[in-house]
Protein backbone atom coordinates (compact mmCIF):
# COMPACT_ATOMS: atom_id res chain seq x y z
CA UNK A 1 0.00 0.00 0.00
CA UNK A 2 1.57 3.45 -1.04
CA UNK A 3 1.81 6.27 1.37
CA UNK A 4 -1.10 8.16 -0.88
CA UNK A 5 -3.18 5.17 -0.46
CA UNK A 6 -2.84 4.91 3.25
CA UNK A 7 -3.76 8.45 3.54
CA UNK A 8 -6.91 8.03 1.62
CA UNK A 9 -8.01 5.26 3.51
CA UNK A 10 -6.99 7.34 7.05
CA UNK A 11 -9.42 9.58 5.64
CA UNK A 12 -11.98 7.04 4.86
CA UNK A 13 -11.71 5.52 8.46
CA UNK A 14 -11.75 9.49 9.57
CA UNK A 15 -15.20 10.29 7.94
CA UNK A 16 -16.69 7.02 8.87
CA UNK A 17 -16.08 8.23 12.80
CA UNK A 18 -19.19 8.14 15.36
CA UNK A 19 -17.87 12.25 15.33
CA UNK A 20 -17.85 12.43 12.01
CA UNK A 21 -20.99 11.20 10.67
CA UNK A 22 -22.62 13.64 13.29
CA UNK A 23 -21.30 16.02 11.80
CA UNK A 24 -21.97 15.25 8.45
CA UNK A 25 -25.21 13.81 9.22
CA UNK A 26 -26.35 17.07 10.91
CA UNK A 27 -27.62 19.80 8.92
CA UNK A 28 -26.93 22.36 11.06
CA UNK A 29 -23.75 21.73 12.51
CA UNK A 30 -21.39 22.26 9.57
CA UNK A 31 -22.63 25.72 8.93
CA UNK A 32 -22.33 26.11 12.70
CA UNK A 33 -18.60 24.80 12.94
CA UNK A 34 -17.73 27.07 9.54
CA UNK A 35 -19.45 30.37 10.46
CA UNK A 36 -16.98 29.32 14.05
CA UNK A 37 -13.94 29.04 11.73
CA UNK A 38 -14.24 31.61 9.51
CA UNK A 39 -14.60 34.36 12.53
CA UNK A 40 -11.53 32.71 14.33
CA UNK A 41 -9.50 32.67 10.71
CA UNK A 42 -10.55 36.39 10.32
CA UNK A 43 -9.51 37.03 13.72
CA UNK A 44 -5.93 35.01 13.68
CA UNK A 45 -5.20 36.73 10.21
CA UNK A 46 -6.26 40.08 11.61
CA UNK A 47 -4.42 40.02 15.12
CA UNK A 48 -1.38 38.51 12.75
CA UNK A 49 -1.77 42.08 10.49
CA UNK A 50 -1.39 44.61 13.20
CA UNK A 51 1.99 42.92 14.09
CA UNK A 52 3.13 42.83 10.67
CA UNK A 53 2.15 46.10 9.75
CA UNK A 54 3.56 47.23 12.84
CA UNK A 55 7.19 45.77 11.84
CA UNK A 56 7.14 46.54 8.59
CA UNK A 57 6.76 50.25 9.68
CA UNK A 58 3.21 51.16 8.12
CA UNK A 59 1.04 51.54 11.27
CA UNK A 60 0.97 52.51 14.96
CA UNK A 61 4.88 53.61 14.54
CA UNK A 62 3.93 55.28 17.85
CA UNK A 63 4.15 52.04 20.19
CA UNK A 64 6.33 49.67 20.86
CA UNK A 65 6.72 46.57 18.84
CA UNK A 66 6.77 44.44 21.94
CA UNK A 67 4.06 46.18 23.26
CA UNK A 68 2.19 44.40 20.23
CA UNK A 69 2.91 41.42 20.61
CA UNK A 70 1.85 41.21 24.05
CA UNK A 71 -1.20 42.68 23.22
CA UNK A 72 -2.05 40.45 20.36
CA UNK A 73 -0.87 37.83 20.74
CA UNK A 74 -3.46 35.79 23.17
CA UNK A 75 -5.79 37.07 20.17
CA UNK A 76 -3.20 35.42 17.86
CA UNK A 77 -2.78 32.00 19.57
CA UNK A 78 -6.62 32.03 21.19
CA UNK A 79 -8.06 32.30 17.92
CA UNK A 80 -5.62 30.26 15.83
CA UNK A 81 -6.93 27.19 18.49
CA UNK A 82 -10.72 27.83 17.52
CA UNK A 83 -9.94 27.84 14.03
CA UNK A 84 -7.87 24.69 13.99
CA UNK A 85 -9.92 22.54 15.70
CA UNK A 86 -13.59 23.87 13.80
CA UNK A 87 -11.50 23.16 10.40
CA UNK A 88 -10.76 19.86 11.75
CA UNK A 89 -14.57 19.26 12.76
CA UNK A 90 -15.14 20.22 9.03
CA UNK A 91 -12.39 18.21 8.00
CA UNK A 92 -13.12 15.02 9.17
CA UNK A 93 -16.68 15.30 8.29
CA UNK A 94 -15.77 14.55 4.88
CA UNK A 95 -11.93 14.04 4.89
CA UNK A 96 -11.29 11.79 1.48
CA UNK A 97 -13.21 14.53 -0.36
CA UNK A 98 -10.94 17.32 1.15
CA UNK A 99 -7.53 15.23 1.05
CA UNK A 100 -7.59 15.40 -2.50
CA UNK A 101 -8.26 18.84 -3.14
CA UNK A 102 -5.95 21.02 -3.93
CA UNK A 103 -6.55 24.29 -2.39
CA UNK A 104 -6.81 22.72 0.65
CA UNK A 105 -3.71 20.85 0.44
CA UNK A 106 -2.07 24.44 -0.49
CA UNK A 107 -3.54 25.56 2.28
CA UNK A 108 -2.18 22.98 4.72
CA UNK A 109 1.09 23.33 3.37
CA UNK A 110 0.87 27.54 3.99
CA UNK A 111 -0.13 27.20 7.16
CA UNK A 112 3.15 24.83 8.11
CA UNK A 113 5.53 27.90 6.30
CA UNK A 114 4.03 30.30 8.10
CA UNK A 115 4.32 28.25 11.37
CA UNK A 116 8.64 27.45 10.00
CA UNK A 117 8.17 31.73 9.11
CA UNK A 118 7.36 32.60 12.39
CA UNK A 119 9.97 29.86 14.15
CA UNK A 120 12.84 30.96 12.40
CA UNK A 121 11.69 35.06 12.88
CA UNK A 122 11.21 34.03 17.06
CA UNK A 123 14.66 32.18 16.94
CA UNK A 124 16.66 34.54 14.68
CA UNK A 125 15.46 37.84 14.63
CA UNK A 126 13.33 38.58 17.80
CA UNK A 127 15.98 37.88 20.40
CA UNK A 128 17.61 41.32 19.07
CA UNK A 129 14.39 43.46 18.78
CA UNK A 130 15.12 45.91 21.90
CA UNK A 131 17.68 47.18 19.26
CA UNK A 132 14.26 48.02 17.08
CA UNK A 133 11.75 47.94 18.88
CA UNK A 134 10.23 51.87 19.15
CA UNK A 135 12.73 54.80 18.14
CA UNK A 136 14.64 52.68 15.46
CA UNK A 137 13.20 51.01 11.91
CA UNK A 138 13.54 46.89 12.33
CA UNK A 139 16.15 45.43 9.90
CA UNK A 140 14.98 43.75 6.76
CA UNK A 141 14.92 41.21 8.19
CA UNK A 142 12.84 41.25 10.03
CA UNK A 143 10.21 42.78 7.80
CA UNK A 144 11.13 40.44 5.41
CA UNK A 145 9.25 38.17 8.13
CA UNK A 146 6.24 40.40 8.78
CA UNK A 147 5.74 40.68 4.66
CA UNK A 148 6.25 36.62 4.33
CA UNK A 149 4.05 36.19 7.25
CA UNK A 150 1.32 38.73 5.91
CA UNK A 151 1.42 37.32 2.50
CA UNK A 152 1.05 33.63 3.71
CA UNK A 153 -1.63 34.21 5.98
CA UNK A 154 -3.58 35.78 2.96
CA UNK A 155 -3.06 32.85 0.54
CA UNK A 156 -4.15 30.94 3.78
CA UNK A 157 -7.45 32.79 3.27
CA UNK A 158 -7.70 32.72 -0.27
CA UNK A 159 -6.91 29.07 -0.37
CA UNK A 160 -9.91 28.33 2.42
CA UNK A 161 -12.11 30.41 0.56
CA UNK A 162 -11.43 28.02 -3.27
CA UNK A 163 -11.64 25.19 -1.24
CA UNK A 164 -15.70 25.49 -1.16
CA UNK A 165 -15.28 26.09 -4.67
CA UNK A 166 -13.59 23.15 -5.56
CA UNK A 167 -15.25 20.56 -3.45
CA UNK A 168 -18.62 19.17 -3.95
CA UNK A 169 -20.42 19.97 -1.14
CA UNK A 170 -23.52 18.36 -0.74
CA UNK A 171 -25.13 21.47 0.50
CA UNK A 172 -24.02 24.54 1.15
CA UNK A 173 -22.06 27.63 -0.35
CA UNK A 174 -19.95 25.61 -2.84
CA UNK A 175 -23.03 23.76 -3.92
CA UNK A 176 -24.72 27.07 -4.23
CA UNK A 177 -22.29 29.67 -5.53
CA UNK A 178 -19.73 27.83 -7.36
CA UNK A 179 -19.88 28.63 -11.01
CA UNK A 180 -20.29 26.24 -13.66
CA UNK A 181 -17.06 26.37 -14.74
CA UNK A 182 -15.42 25.99 -11.21
CA UNK A 183 -16.81 22.74 -10.83
CA UNK A 184 -13.39 20.66 -10.29
CA UNK A 185 -11.63 18.80 -12.56
CA UNK A 186 -9.20 17.55 -10.37
CA UNK A 187 -10.69 16.20 -7.98
CA UNK A 188 -11.84 12.70 -8.39
CA UNK A 189 -15.52 11.75 -7.96
CA UNK A 190 -16.50 10.46 -4.60
CA UNK A 191 -19.27 7.58 -4.42
CA UNK A 192 -22.33 8.51 -3.20
CA UNK A 193 -23.02 8.37 0.45
CA UNK A 194 -26.09 7.01 0.78
CA UNK A 195 -26.71 9.34 3.46
CA UNK A 196 -29.07 12.11 3.10
CA UNK A 197 -29.60 15.51 4.55
CA UNK A 198 -33.32 16.57 5.31
CA UNK A 199 -34.40 13.15 3.70
CA UNK A 200 -33.18 13.87 0.61
CA UNK A 201 -31.26 11.74 -1.92
CA UNK A 202 -28.00 13.21 -2.76
CA UNK A 203 -27.62 12.72 -6.41
CA UNK A 204 -25.06 15.10 -6.73
CA UNK A 205 -22.09 13.02 -6.60
CA UNK A 206 -23.09 10.76 -9.14
CA UNK A 207 -22.18 13.21 -11.86
CA UNK A 208 -25.43 13.03 -13.45
CA UNK A 209 -26.69 15.92 -11.57
CA UNK A 210 -23.17 17.66 -12.26
CA UNK A 211 -23.97 17.29 -16.12
CA UNK A 212 -27.30 18.73 -15.02
CA UNK A 213 -26.12 21.80 -13.30
CA UNK A 214 -23.45 22.31 -15.88
CA UNK A 215 -26.39 22.68 -18.66
CA UNK A 216 -28.99 24.62 -16.98
CA UNK A 217 -26.22 27.15 -15.09
CA UNK A 218 -28.78 25.92 -11.31
CA UNK A 219 -27.65 23.85 -8.71
CA UNK A 220 -29.36 20.66 -8.33
CA UNK A 221 -28.85 20.59 -4.98
CA UNK A 222 -30.02 23.90 -4.63
CA UNK A 223 -33.36 22.80 -6.38
CA UNK A 224 -33.72 19.77 -4.43
CA UNK A 225 -33.24 20.90 -1.26
CA UNK A 226 -34.25 24.90 -1.36
CA UNK A 227 -31.15 25.53 0.68
CA UNK B 1 -40.68 44.51 -6.30
CA UNK B 2 -37.08 42.86 -5.22
CA UNK B 3 -38.21 39.75 -7.47
CA UNK B 4 -38.33 42.39 -10.47
CA UNK B 5 -35.45 44.19 -9.73
CA UNK B 6 -32.88 41.63 -9.01
CA UNK B 7 -34.16 39.46 -12.21
CA UNK B 8 -33.28 43.12 -13.86
CA UNK B 9 -30.23 43.44 -12.53
CA UNK B 10 -29.82 39.56 -13.22
CA UNK B 11 -30.00 40.61 -17.12
CA UNK B 12 -27.75 43.60 -16.55
CA UNK B 13 -24.32 43.30 -18.83
CA UNK B 14 -22.33 44.07 -15.89
CA UNK B 15 -23.95 41.01 -13.82
CA UNK B 16 -23.57 38.64 -16.79
CA UNK B 17 -20.06 40.00 -16.74
CA UNK B 18 -19.14 38.77 -13.91
CA UNK B 19 -21.28 35.28 -14.22
CA UNK B 20 -19.05 34.52 -17.34
CA UNK B 21 -15.82 35.51 -16.12
CA UNK B 22 -15.57 32.73 -13.25
CA UNK B 23 -13.05 33.84 -10.95
CA UNK B 24 -14.75 37.18 -10.12
CA UNK B 25 -16.81 35.89 -7.64
CA UNK B 26 -14.13 33.39 -5.72
CA UNK B 27 -11.85 36.84 -5.83
CA UNK B 28 -14.66 39.23 -4.63
CA UNK B 29 -15.59 36.53 -1.66
CA UNK B 30 -11.81 35.91 -0.66
CA UNK B 31 -11.22 40.32 -0.85
CA UNK B 32 -14.61 40.10 1.25
CA UNK B 33 -12.68 37.99 3.71
CA UNK B 34 -9.71 39.78 4.33
CA UNK B 35 -11.60 42.85 4.90
CA UNK B 36 -13.65 41.09 7.54
CA UNK B 37 -10.41 40.25 8.78
CA UNK B 38 -9.54 43.46 9.31
CA UNK B 39 -12.95 44.72 10.66
CA UNK B 40 -13.57 42.41 13.39
CA UNK B 41 -10.37 42.25 14.61
CA UNK B 42 -10.21 46.17 14.93
CA UNK B 43 -13.46 45.83 16.50
CA UNK B 44 -12.28 42.89 19.00
CA UNK B 45 -9.37 44.75 19.78
CA UNK B 46 -11.27 48.06 20.43
CA UNK B 47 -13.95 46.91 22.27
CA UNK B 48 -12.12 44.76 24.31
CA UNK B 49 -9.85 47.65 25.34
CA UNK B 50 -13.21 49.73 26.50
CA UNK B 51 -14.27 46.77 28.14
CA UNK B 52 -10.74 47.28 30.19
CA UNK B 53 -9.28 43.65 28.85
CA UNK B 54 -5.90 44.15 26.96
CA UNK B 55 -4.06 46.90 25.72
CA UNK B 56 -4.91 49.05 28.58
CA UNK B 57 -1.50 50.95 28.46
CA UNK B 58 -3.22 52.71 25.14
CA UNK B 59 -5.62 55.11 25.97
CA UNK B 60 -9.21 54.43 24.48
CA UNK B 61 -8.87 57.39 22.29
CA UNK B 62 -5.69 55.79 21.14
CA UNK B 63 -7.08 52.73 20.18
CA UNK B 64 -9.43 54.92 18.22
CA UNK B 65 -6.86 56.64 16.17
CA UNK B 66 -5.23 53.42 15.51
CA UNK B 67 -8.45 51.03 14.71
CA UNK B 68 -11.72 53.28 13.12
CA UNK B 69 -9.58 54.49 9.89
CA UNK B 70 -8.74 50.50 9.18
CA UNK B 71 -12.21 49.64 10.06
CA UNK B 72 -13.73 52.30 7.71
CA UNK B 73 -11.38 51.24 5.06
CA UNK B 74 -11.91 47.68 5.42
CA UNK B 75 -16.02 48.28 5.52
CA UNK B 76 -15.50 50.50 2.13
CA UNK B 77 -13.94 47.88 0.59
CA UNK B 78 -16.29 44.95 2.04
CA UNK B 79 -19.10 47.31 0.18
CA UNK B 80 -17.72 47.41 -3.14
CA UNK B 81 -16.44 43.87 -2.87
CA UNK B 82 -19.84 43.10 -1.34
CA UNK B 83 -21.78 45.25 -4.67
CA UNK B 84 -19.97 43.01 -6.72
CA UNK B 85 -21.26 39.79 -5.29
CA UNK B 86 -24.91 41.37 -5.25
CA UNK B 87 -24.47 41.90 -9.19
CA UNK B 88 -23.28 38.56 -9.90
CA UNK B 89 -25.90 36.58 -7.96
CA UNK B 90 -28.57 39.24 -7.34
CA UNK B 91 -30.88 36.98 -6.21
CA UNK B 92 -29.02 34.79 -3.68
CA UNK B 93 -28.85 38.08 -1.35
CA UNK B 94 -31.58 40.03 -2.71
CA UNK B 95 -34.50 37.53 -1.82
CA UNK B 96 -32.35 36.37 1.49
CA UNK B 97 -34.09 37.50 4.62
CA UNK B 98 -30.58 36.76 6.08
CA UNK B 99 -29.17 39.17 3.85
CA UNK B 100 -31.69 41.73 4.99
CA UNK B 101 -30.85 40.97 8.41
CA UNK B 102 -27.21 41.41 8.24
CA UNK B 103 -27.92 44.78 6.52
CA UNK B 104 -30.33 45.89 9.14
CA UNK B 105 -27.68 44.98 12.00
CA UNK B 106 -25.04 46.44 9.65
CA UNK B 107 -26.71 50.01 9.69
CA UNK B 108 -27.07 49.59 13.88
CA UNK B 109 -23.42 48.46 13.69
CA UNK B 110 -22.08 51.74 11.68
CA UNK B 111 -24.47 53.82 13.68
CA UNK B 112 -22.91 53.13 16.96
CA UNK B 113 -19.28 52.99 15.85
CA UNK B 114 -19.90 56.47 14.07
CA UNK B 115 -21.41 57.74 17.33
CA UNK B 116 -18.41 56.45 19.60
CA UNK B 117 -15.89 58.01 17.25
CA UNK B 118 -18.10 61.46 17.20
CA UNK B 119 -18.05 61.12 21.19
CA UNK B 120 -14.31 60.60 21.31
CA UNK B 121 -13.20 63.45 18.92
CA UNK B 122 -14.96 65.92 21.06
CA UNK B 123 -14.23 64.44 24.44
CA UNK B 124 -11.25 62.16 24.62
CA UNK B 125 -11.51 62.83 28.58
CA UNK B 126 -14.88 61.92 29.15
CA UNK B 127 -13.81 58.11 27.92
CA UNK B 128 -10.35 58.13 29.12
CA UNK B 129 -10.61 59.67 32.85
CA UNK B 130 -13.76 60.16 33.29
CA UNK B 131 -15.37 57.35 35.64
CA UNK B 132 -18.69 57.88 35.01
CA UNK B 133 -18.02 56.49 31.62
CA UNK B 134 -17.15 52.86 32.63
CA UNK B 135 -20.58 51.76 32.58
CA UNK B 136 -21.28 53.21 28.83
CA UNK B 137 -18.28 51.92 28.14
CA UNK B 138 -18.50 48.62 28.64
CA UNK B 139 -22.20 48.53 27.19
CA UNK B 140 -21.53 50.18 24.13
CA UNK B 141 -18.56 47.15 23.69
CA UNK B 142 -20.85 44.66 23.92
CA UNK B 143 -23.40 45.48 21.97
CA UNK B 144 -20.85 46.78 19.01
CA UNK B 145 -19.35 42.98 19.88
CA UNK B 146 -22.56 41.03 19.81
CA UNK B 147 -23.54 43.11 16.38
CA UNK B 148 -20.58 42.71 14.70
CA UNK B 149 -20.77 39.13 15.28
CA UNK B 150 -24.03 38.79 14.16
CA UNK B 151 -23.30 40.48 11.01
CA UNK B 152 -20.07 37.66 10.47
CA UNK B 153 -22.21 35.04 10.92
CA UNK B 154 -25.00 36.35 8.65
CA UNK B 155 -22.66 36.85 6.06
CA UNK B 156 -21.59 32.93 6.38
CA UNK B 157 -25.43 32.18 6.31
CA UNK B 158 -26.23 33.65 3.39
CA UNK B 159 -25.25 30.82 1.43
CA UNK B 160 -27.19 28.56 3.70
CA UNK B 161 -31.06 30.01 3.18
CA UNK B 162 -30.99 30.66 -0.56
CA UNK B 163 -34.53 30.99 -1.32
CA UNK B 164 -34.56 31.13 -5.40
Amino acid sequence: MGPTLTILSVSKWLQATPLAQTISQSTWLFPTIETIHVIAIALVVGSIAVLDLRILGLSWKERSITAIAKDVLPWIWGSFLVAVIAGSLMFISAAAKYIVDLPFQLKMVLIVLAGVNMVVFHRLTYPDVAFWDKDSPPPFRAKLAAGLSLALWIAVVACGRMIGFTTEDQFGPSATNMPSQHLAKDVPATPPRGTSRNGVHFAFENGLALLNRTATGKSAVQSQTGL
Amino acid sequence: MLQSFSAWLETTSLSSIIQNAGWVIPLGQIIHILCLSIVLSSVVLLDFRLLGVGSTRVSIAGMARRFTPWLWSALVMMAVSGSVLIIGEPKRDLLNFVFWTKMALLACAIAITLSFQYSINRNAEFWDENRASRIPARLLALISLGLWLAIAVCGRLIAYFMTS
